[in-house]
């Protein structure tokens, strides 16, 4: 599993893996249609997208990109995780941009 | 209470078979057929474009992740996908990466949904995101290496659209079948009023009152249109019922004159002739007066004849010109025989169409006539012109010829009654002739299409036909 879990450096955080427990098989048989879950929207794809800003630049973070971060935090905070989660990915690509020369 | 069906079907097969509710019908088919087909365009051009830039998206998407797969292998793919996920500003795109026994692998779908079993065929799956529950559509790819990935977008925007272009449309529909079902209503309502106040006037008629028109009331152009044909064929059919009156009137008037004298004659030569000579003389007066009713008739007969249009098939273009000459050059003897004088001004040509016969003898009677009437050394003219198009001939230049003679002319009563059957002035009652004469010029003029009028020329009287040309490309 941690080679298929193996990431490339500053690479994005997955969401996060289901249990063990919880992780399917392709199915074999009809069966009405299941609602899926989309994993990605947690507080903890939040807190990991929030780490891969802090670790992604060594030096500080310009004032909007941080400012962006904060916010994207406090929202998932606050319990508004979909408008954090969005905020976060817009803080994580300007951060990308200025990584790029 | 019980449906007799049968019944039913044979009312409504009858129900349709009116114009009215054709037309209604016809009017709301293709109102609503229409708003259909527009209400269509708008959802091709909003739900069905958002569908199909989805599909382009997602299809772009796999195929730049099947080319990562071969070129970097599985970590490739695993790290494209997270990065997909992370640049995902949208909020909408879904991953699932399993191996070929199904674990789980990469992505944010927690489990490869039950439906998806066959590659490459859109899906639509319920998706549970953490606030709501949308429908997503997703497509299964499978890697080189074997694992399965599905790529999908949660379609709730467009789904909300949807939902509010449905009610939308949907209310649309309504209205704009309300609107198909109150015009075809009006349209039937308008036709059966029109069509009613054609019964009634027809009706009318049928019974016997021929002063009934339709009304014309200037609102609608084409209905109007129909109502001035239908009461100038009304007018037609009045006055050619009266030229029928008129003409069995005169029949019965001016035959019985001369088969009473006929009778007459023979009855007398029956009783007095004294020798056989006696008896031939009055039974030659008798052929030559049966011989002037049998002309009569042919007359009546050849009249009838035009008017009926059945000579119409003897049109020909000819040169008008020649015809006239010919007639002129008949007539110069018995015109200089009466000390008469005939000044004519021609064109050199004018191309005609119609029956040459016909027009030559139409001239010969106005001839007849102007040579009967015209004192000695008088003057008989004859102008020929061309008149330029004009609004109402179509393009057509039209052809006036005018005989004009210095004999005692017309009353404008009389003028008015010239070309009435059997008619004679009150100062021709002694002149020989039938009073068929203009009744048959009246008739040719009128095959033609043309217009006969008579007019005093103090003195004399001036008779003008006008007729249409043929146009020079015909």
């Amino acid at each position: 599993m941690s080679a298929v879990m193996e990431r490339t450096t500053n690479a994005t955080p997955p969401p996060t893996p289901p249990l063990a427990a919880s992780r399917r098989v392709l199915p074999h048989c009809d069966i009405p249609k299941k609602t899926v879950v989309i994993t990605s929207d947690s507080v903890k794809y939040c807190n990991a997208l929030i780490q891969t800003i802090d670790t992604h630049q060594n030096t500080a973070l310009p004032p909007i990109i941080q400012q962006m971060r904060d916010d994207g935090a406090d929202l998932c905070r606050k319990g508004m995780v979909r408008s954090g989660i969005v905020r976060l990915r817009r803080a994580l690509i300007a951060v990308k941009r200025t990584d790029t020369p | 209470m019980k449906l007799n069906l049968p019944l039913f079907f044979h009312h409504l097969k009858g129900r349709l078979r009116s114009v009215g509710l054709q037309f209604a019908l016809a009017y709301g088919a293709l109102f609503i057929g229409s708003a259909l087909l527009f209400l269509s365009f708008v959802w091709w051009g909003t739900v069905g474009l958002i569908e199909r830039q989805t599909e382009r998206s997602i299809t772009a998407d796999a195929k730049v992740m099947l080319q990562t797969a071969k070129i970097k292998g599985h970590s490739g793919v695993v790290g494209l996908l997270n990065e997909r996920l992370e640049q995902d500003v949208d909020d909408n795109a879904l991953y699932l990466l399993v191996s070929p026994e199904g674990q789980w692998i990469a992505g944010n779908l927690l489990e490869w949904p039950q439906i998806i079993r066959k590659d490459g065929v859109w899906y639509s799956v319920p998706v549970k995101r953490v606030d709501l529950e949308n429908m997503a559509k997703v497509k299964a790819f499978t890697m080189p290496d074997g694992d399965r990935l599905l790529i999908g977008r949660d379609m709730s925007g467009h789904t909300l659209l949807s939902h509010m272009l449905t009610e939308m449309l949907l209310w649309t529909f309504l209205m704009v079948s309300l609107l198909a079902i109150g015009g075809g209503w009006l349209t039937r309502r308008m036709l059966r009023r029109i069509i009613a106040s054609i019964s009634r006037t027809t009706q009318a008629i049928t019974q016997g009152d021929m002063s009934r028109r339709l009304p014309v009331q200037g609102r609608d152009k084409e209905i109007d249109e129909v109502a001035h044909t239908i009461n100038e064929m009304l007018d037609r059919t009045a006055r050619l019922m009266d030229g029928v009156k008129q003409v069995s009137n005169s029949i019965a008037h001016d035959l019985r004159t001369p088969i009473t004298r006929a009778r007459t004659q023979l009855e007398d030569a029956s009783a007095n002739a004294e020798t056989a000579e006696e008896l031939r003389t009055a039974i030659d007066q008798t052929v030559r007066n049966l011989d002037h009713l049998t002309d009569v008739c042919a007359a009546l007969l050849r009249i009838a004849q035009i008017e009926a249009g059945a000579r119409r098939s003897a049109f020909a273009p000819f040169d008008f010109i020649i015809a006239l000459r010919d007639v002129i050059e008949l007539y110069e003897v018995a015109i200089e025989d009466q000390g008469l004088k005939l000044v004519h001004t021609l064109p050199e040509s004018m191309p005609c169409f119609g029956d040459r016969a016909m027009y030559q003898q139409a001239i010969a009677n106005l001839f007849d006539n102007a040579i009967k009437f015209s004192p000695p050394h008088a003057t008989i003219t004859i102008t020929l012109t061309t008149l330029p198009p004009r609004p109402n001939t179509n393009g057509h230049a039209t052809m006036r010829l005018t005989i004009q003679d210095e004999g005692p002319g017309m009353s404008q009563e009389d003028m008015e009654r010239a070309t009435e059957r059997f008619f004679r002035a009150e100062h021709a009652r002694h002149t020989p002739g039938s009073g068929l004469g203009l009744s048959l010029v009246q008739a040719i003029v009128q095959l033609h299409g043309g217009t006969l009028s008579l007019k005093a020329g103090n003195p004399g009287l001036v008779v003008t036909i006008e007729n249409p040309l043929p146009l020079k490309s015909e």
